[in-house]
C-alpha cells in the first residue's frame, strides 16, 4: 500500500495505544446528574429553552440560538432540570450549563427526532442533510467543534472537489476513531457519502495511520462497496490529524496560510462526525453522547466509552474503576494538545476525545533548562516556524518581533515542546504570545 | 486566565535531555582521544583529562546546584568543552595550558555570556583562539608522531601522503591529525541524531571547492590541519550554530570558505579556529534571514528571492569591504613606504641629504646621497620564503659592500621561519662585497628546521647584488649570443632558478628553429606561473629569439624560464636521440 505523509517536520510519538486499542466501545451507564454546557461549539452560546424544574427526556432539545454561528444542544439523559448555572470548563471560561438530575428511568436509546420521513432515501437533497445535521446538533467531533451544518454549506464560489475523513488519530493513548473505524466502517462510509452529497464533491477518502492495521483492513474492505470512495494509509507521524497536514499528506496540496481547506476545494471531517451524520440521517438520532477513550496508567481499567454529554470527568473515571495511584494528572483530550484538569467535576463535552490519567513518570515534569539552540523544535515544526526564536521574543516581551516571525501561524500541536531536550514549555509560551495579539 | 497556559500541553516529553546530548558528544570524542594518545603518547592523555577537569572545576561556582554526588561532572557540557579544547592542543604544550585553557573556555567563553546556551562563540574555540594569539610558540610546536622530532604542521607544506593524513601519522594538534578517528566519532553522533549532515558536508565541500579554485590540493586541504575536527565537532556545536536548515548550509559554506581564505592569504597557517568563530558571530543573523517560508505560504517564491538577495547582499558587502580595504592600503602604501624607507636608510647611513628610489623589475633601488655624492645604495627585494615571499631591505655602502639587511615583510611561522628575521642570523651577511656574490650561498649558515626561510633570505641578497650590478653596469656575467640557426637538431634541457625553486625546461630544435619549449618541472604557483610561461613560449616560438620581456606579475618566473632556455641552448645540458653526437657538436660551437 502507498503510505502517505507530509514531507517536512513532525515527530514520531510513543503511541501508548495498546492500553485500549483492542477494547470494544462500551456504553457508560447514565450518571446521577449531567451538566450540559450550552456552548460546546465554535460561535455564540445557545439560549436555554428549558426551565428549572422542567422534566426533560433524552434527546430533547434544551438549547438553541437562531442568531449567529451556533449548534443545538440536547438532553443526554432523562430527568428534571435542577438548575441552569454558570460553570468553569476546562478552558477556564465560564459557560452556562443546564444541570439535569436523573429521575430513575435509565434511558435505553437516543431520542428519535421528528420529521424522519424521507431520510432513508438515497435521493436525499443537500438541504435536507444540512437540516437534519443542524437539528441533531452535530459539531466537529475531532476537537474543533465547528458546527457541521455550516461546514456542509460552503459558499457558492468555493467548488468542493474532495472530502477527507480524518481517522489519523495521531494523539497518543486515544483510540476512539480507531475503534469506531473497526466497529462501524459502514457508518463511516455512509457518513462520508452524505457529506459528499451535501457539498457536491466527487471524491471521498478515509485516511488512517498505519499504526492501526486492523482499521485499515476493515476500511479497505468496506471501500470496495462504495463507488468513488477510498481508504488511504498514512505514515505514523504527529500531527497527521491536523487538518492542513492531513490534506498535504493525502492530496499533496497545501492550504494557504490563514486560508481554509475549502479554498483548495477540500472538506475534512472527523470519523466520529461522519458516523454522527450517518446516524442522524439513517437512524434519526441526535447527538447526545460521544465516544471517548479513558486511558493512561493512572486509571484502573482503561476503556473506550460512549459517554452521555455532560457527565463529569469523575463519573467517567469512576466507571473505569477509578485511579490507581495517589499522584496523577488528568488530561482532557490527548496528552499533546489536551488541557490539564484540576477540577474533576468538569463535564465531558462534544469537544473531548479522551480523558487521560497519567501517573508520575508518564507525564513530563522535568526542570526547565536554558535553550541550547539544538534546533530540534525547528526540525519538527510542521508549520516550518522557529519556535525557539519565537519564544525568545515572547519571553522578552518583544511581541511585535514574534509576530514578524509568524507566531500567529502556529497550530499549537506541541511537537516543539515535546522534543525539547531542555524541557521548555514552548507551546505554553507561544500561547501566551499569541494571546497578546488576539 | 493564567491557568490556561500553565495547564496546556504537551503533557508528555521526549526522553532526550541536555545531559544525553552532551555525554554523547563526549562518547564520540573517545575515539579521537585514543588516537591522540596512540600517536603522541601519554602526555596527550594528561592534556585532555586536565583540560576537561579544569573546565568542570571552573564551571562549579557558576552552576553549583548541578554538581551533585550522583552527578559529579554536572550536565557534561563542561567535560565536552574541555575534551574539545584538549584535542586542539599541540603535543608539546606546557603543563599549565590546560588549566588556563579551561578558565578561558568556561569563564570567558561561556559564563560571561550567561552560561549554557547563551554563549555566542564556541567556548573551546574562544580558549583556543586566545591561546593561539597569546602564546603562539606554545600553541604551535609540532612533533612527528612516534618520532618526537619537532616539525612544522603539515599545513605549511610538508609532503605527507593522503594515507598518512587519513590515519593521522602527521604532525599537528593531538586530536586533529587522525581523520579516521574523527569521522568514526562523528558518524556515531550522526546516527544518534546529535549532529546533522548539513554543516559538516557544506563545510568540507566548500573548502574543497575554494581549494580547487585557488590551485591547492583539495584532499590535502580537507585532511590536513584542524579542518575535520572543526567541521565535525566544532562547527556543529548546537549552541553556536544556526537552527534553520538553509541557515546551517550557509553557515557551513561560510566556515569552509573562510578557512581556506585564512590559510591561503593571512599570516596564520591554520584558519579553522577563526573561520568558525567568525561564523559563530553570524549565526543569529543567518537564522534571521533564513526564516521560512511557512507551510502554506502562497508567496513562497517571493520570500525565497528576498532571502537569496539578502544573503547575496551580505556577501557582496563583506566582499566590497575587503576589496575596499585592499585598495585603500594600496593607495596608502607609497606614502607609508616613503616614511619606512627614510627610517630604514637612517639605520645604515648617518648622513643623508637626499633619497631617490627607482624601480628595476621587481626590485626597488634606493640611492642615498650625501654632500652631492652617492654615499650608498639600498634595495628592496622579494624572494620566496616558506609560506610567502620575504621582503627585505638590503643596504650597501658606496664601495658596494653589504652594510646590513632588515626584513620588512614576511609570513613565516612565528616559531621557526620567523627566526631568520633576527639579527643573529642576518648579521652573517654583513661585510660581503658585491664581487663575492657566490659567498652568500656557499657560506650560508642556515637555521636548523628553517632551511627554506634561510635560503629565501640568501637568494634575496643575491637578487639584490644582481640588480645592483645590472643597474650600475657592473660587469657580472656576459651573456653569450645564441645562434639558433647553427644549433644541431635535438632536445636541449636547461635548469634555472624560478620564483621558488629550480625549474627545468626542454627545448626542441629542428632545422635551425625552436619548434617546441616544454616546462618539464617547476615549483612556482601554478595559477601565476603557467599563463606567464605559455605567453612567453608563444612569443619565443614566434620571434625565434630570447629577446622578450618578462610577464608583469610573474617576473621571477619569467626570468627563470628565459634563463633556463638560455642555459639549455648554450649547451649546459643536452639530451636527444643521438645524445653523444649532439653533445660533442654543441660543445664545439660554444
Amino acid at each position: 500500500m502507498n503510505v502517505k505523509k507530509f514531507p517536512i517536520g513532525g515527530v514520531h510519538l510513543p503511541e501508548e495505544k495498546t492500553l485500549t486499542n483492542e477494547l470494544s466501545i462500551t456504553n457508560m451507564t447514565d450518571p446521577k446528574a449531567v451538566a450540559i454546557p450550552l456552548k460546546q461549539h465554535v460561535g455564540v452560546s445557545c439560549r436555554p429553552i428549558v426551565e428549572k424544574g422542567q422534566s426533560v427526556s433524552v434527546g430533547q432539545c434544551i438549547g438553541a440560538n437562531n442568531q449567529g454561528l451556533s449548534a443545538k444542544v440536547h438532553a443526554s439523559i432523562s430527568g428534571r432540570v435542577s438548575s441552569i448555572e454558570e460553570r468553569i470548563l476546562e478552558d477556564e471560561a465560564p459557560v452556562l450549563c443546564v444541570v439535569i438530575e436523573r429521575d430513575g428511568n435509565v434511558s435505553e436509546s437516543n431520542h428519535v427526532h421528528e420529521s424522519s420521513s424521507s431520510s432513508k432515501s438515497r435521493e436525499i437533497s443537500p438541504e435536507r442533510i444540512r437540516e437534519i445535521v443542524e437539528y441533531a446538533g452535530i459539531v466537529g467531533l475531532g476537537g474543533a467543534c465547528f458546527p457541521t451544518h455550516v461546514k456542509l454549506n460552503p459558499p457558492k464560489d468555493k467548488v468542493i472537489d474532495t472530502v477527507i475523513i480524518n481517522g489519523a488519530e495521531c494523539e497518543p493513548y486515544i483510540t476512539v476513531d480507531h475503534r469506531l473505524m473497526v466497529e462501524k466502517p459502514q457508518s463511516v462510509f455512509s457518513g462520508l457519502d452524505l457529506i459528499i452529497k451535501a457539498v457536491g464533491a466527487k471524491r471521498g477518502i478515509v485516511a488512517c495511520e498505519i499504526n492501526k492495521p486492523d482499521a485499515l483492513n476493515v476500511l479497505e474492505k468496506e471501500a470496495t462497496n462504495w463507488e468513488g470512495l477510498e481508504a488511504a494509509a498514512l505514515d505514523t507521524r504527529y500531527p497527521h490529524g491536523a487538518e492542513k497536514h492531513l490534506i498535504k499528506a493525502v492530496l499533496g496540496k497545501e492550504v494557504p496560510i490563514k486560508g481554509l481547506p475549502m479554498d483548495i476545494g477540500v472538506v475534512v471531517n472527523n470519523v466520529q462526525t461522519a458516523i454522527a451524520i450517518s446516524d442522524a440521517v439513517y437512524s434519526q438520532t441526535v447527538l447526545t453522547s460521544r465516544v471517548i477513550t479513558v486511558s493512561g496508567r493512572g486509571v484502573s481499567s482503561p476503556a473506550n466509552l460512549n459517554v452521555p454529554i455532560g457527565a463529569s470527568i469523575q463519573d467517567a473515571i469512576d466507571y473505569c474503576g477509578g485511579v490507581t495511584s495517589k499522584q496523577y494528572r488528568v488530561i482532557m483530550g490527548g496528552p499533546m494538545t489536551g488541557q490539564k484538569i484540576d477540577d474533576l467535576s468538569i463535564p465531558v463535552t462534544k469537544r473531548a476525545s479522551g480523558i487521560v490519567v497519567l501517573k508520575p513518570g508518564e507525564y513530563g515534569e522535568s526542570e526547565v533548562r536554558p535553550c541550547i539552540r539544538c534546533g530540534k523544535c525547528v526540525d519538527v515544526c510542521p508549520m516550518y516556524l522557529s519556535p525557539n526564536r519565537i519564544v525568545a521574543f515572547v519571553n522578552k516581551g518583544m511581541h511585535d518581533n514574534a509576530k514578524d516571525i509568524d507566531i500567529m501561524d502556529c497550530i499549537e500541536c506541541g511537537a516543539c515542546a515535546y522534543v525539547c531536550p531542555s524541557k521548555r514549555p514552548l507551546l505554553q509560551w507561544i500561547r501566551q504570545g499569541k494571546a497578546v495579539h488576539s | 486566565m493564567l491557568n490556561t497556559y500553565t495547564s496546556s500541553g504537551p503533557h508528555i516529553e521526549s526522553k532526550d535531555t541536555i545531559e544525553k546530548a552532551m555525554w554523547n558528544v563526549v562518547v564520540a570524542l573517545i575515539l579521537p582521544c585514543l588516537a591522540a594518545i596512540m600517536l603522541f603518547g601519554l602526555y596527550s592523555l594528561y592534556l585532555i583529562v586536565a583540560t576537561a577537569l579544569a573546565c568542570v572545576i571552573f564551571e562549579i561556582p557558576f552552576d553549583r546546584g548541578r554538581f551533585t554526588k550522583r552527578r559529579p561532572f554536572g550536565d557534561g557540557s563542561a567535560v565536552m568543552t574541555g575534551m574539545l579544547l584538549g584535542l586542539t592542543f599541540a603535543p608539546t604544550s606546557s603543563w599549565w595550558m590546560p588549566i588556563l585553557g579551561g578558565f578561558l573556555a568556561i569563564v570567558i567563553g561561556k559564563q560571561v555570556f550567561g552560561g549554557l546556551g547563551n554563549n555566542i562563540f564556541n567556548p573551546a574555540l574562544v580558549a583556543r583562539g586566545i591561546l593561539l594569539l597569546s602564546w603562539p610558540l606554545n600553541a604551535s610546536q609540532w612533533i612527528i608522531p612516534f618520532d618526537g622530532v619537532t616539525s612544522a604542521t603539515p599545513l605549511a607544506g610538508s609532503a605527507a601522503s593522503y594515507w598518512e593524513l587519513f590515519i593521522g601519522t602527521v604532525p599537528g594538534s593531538i586530536g586533529e591529525t587522525s581523520a579516521v578517528a574523527l569521522i568514526l566519532g562523528a558518524l556515531y553522533l550522526y546516527v544518534k541524531g546529535y549532529i546533522e549532515w548539513r554543516i559538516p558536508l557544506s563545510y568540507v565541500a566548500s573548502s574543497a571547492f575554494l581549494a580547487i579554485l585557488l590551485g591547492v590540493d583539495p584532499i590535502f586541504t580537507i585532511l590536513s590541519g584542524g579542518l575535520l575536527l572543526g567541521a565535525l565537532f566544532m562547527a556543529t556545536d548546537m549552541v553556536t550554530s544556526p537552527v534553520t536548515k538553509n541557515g546551517r548550509l550557509i553557515y557551513g559554506i561560510g566556515c569552509g570558505l573562510l578557512t581556506v581564505l585564512i590559510r591561503e592569504f593571512t599570516i596564520f597557517p591554520e584558519g579553522v579556529t577563526f573561520a568558525i568563530l567568525l561564523m559563530n558571530g553570524s549565526s543569529h543573523f543567518i537564522d534571521t534571514i533564513t526564516e521560512g517560508p511557512r507551510f502554506g505560504q502562497v508567496d513562497r517564491g517571493k520570500r525565497q528571492i528576498v532571502q537569496v538577495a539578502t544573503v547575496g547582499a551580505a556577501v557582496a558587502l563583506v566582499g566590497v569591504f575587503l576589496y575596499g580595504v585592499t585598495m585603500l592600503s594600496d593607495t596608502l602604501y607609497p606614502l607609508r613606504a616613503e616614511v619606512v624607507t627614510q627610517k630604514l636608510v637612517s639605520q645604515y647611513f648617518s648622513e643623508v641629504d637626499e633619497i631617490k628610489t627607482e624601480e628595476h623589475g621587481d626590485a626597488v633601488l634606493v640611492r642615498i646621497f650625501a654632500d652631492d655624492n652617492e654615499s650608498g645604495y639600498a634595495l628592496y627585494t622579494s624572494s620566496s620564503g616558506y609560506n610567502a615571499p620575504i621582503t627585505k631591505f638590503v643596504a650597501f655602502d658606496n664601495e658596494l659592500t653589504l652594510l646590513g639587511i632588515t626584513v620588512v615583510d614576511h609570513r613565516e611561522d612565528v616559531s621557526l621561519g620567523a627566526r631568520v628575521t633576527g639579527d643573529a642570523f642576518l648579521s652573517q651577511f654583513q661585510g660581503i662585497p658585491v664581487t663575492q656574490r657566490d659567498e652568500v650561498l656557499n657560506n650560508l649558515s642556515a637555521i636548523t628546521g628553517a632551511t627554506v626561510s634561510s635560503m629565501g633570505i640568501a637568494r634575496g641578497v643575491e637578487q639584490a647584488i644582481d640588480t645592483l650590478a645590472r643597474v650600475l653596469d657592473w660587469e657580472h656575467e656576459e651573456e653569450a649570443p645564441i645562434n639558433i640557426e647553427d644549433l644541431p637538431e635535438g632536445k636541449y634541457t636547461g635548469v634555472a632558478m624560478g620564483f621558488r625553486d629550480d625549474m627545468e625546461v626542454e627545448v626542441s630544435i629542428e632545422e635551425g628553429r625552436i619548434v617546441d619549449i616544454e616546462v618539464v618541472d617547476h615549483s612556482d604557483t601554478p595559477r601565476v606561473a603557467d599563463p606567464a610561461f605559455e605567453s612567453l613560449i608563444d612569443e619565443i616560438l614566434g620571434s625565434q629569439n630570447l629577446d622578450v620581456d618578462a610577464v608583469t606579475g610573474a617576473t621571477a618566473s619569467s626570468e627563470g624560464l628565459l634563463e633556463a632556455i638560455r642555459n639549455a641552448l648554450t649547451g649546459d645540458e643536452v639530451e636527444g636521440e643521438d645524445q653523444q653526437e649532439v653533445d660533442a657538436d654543441s660543445s664545439a660551437t660554444s
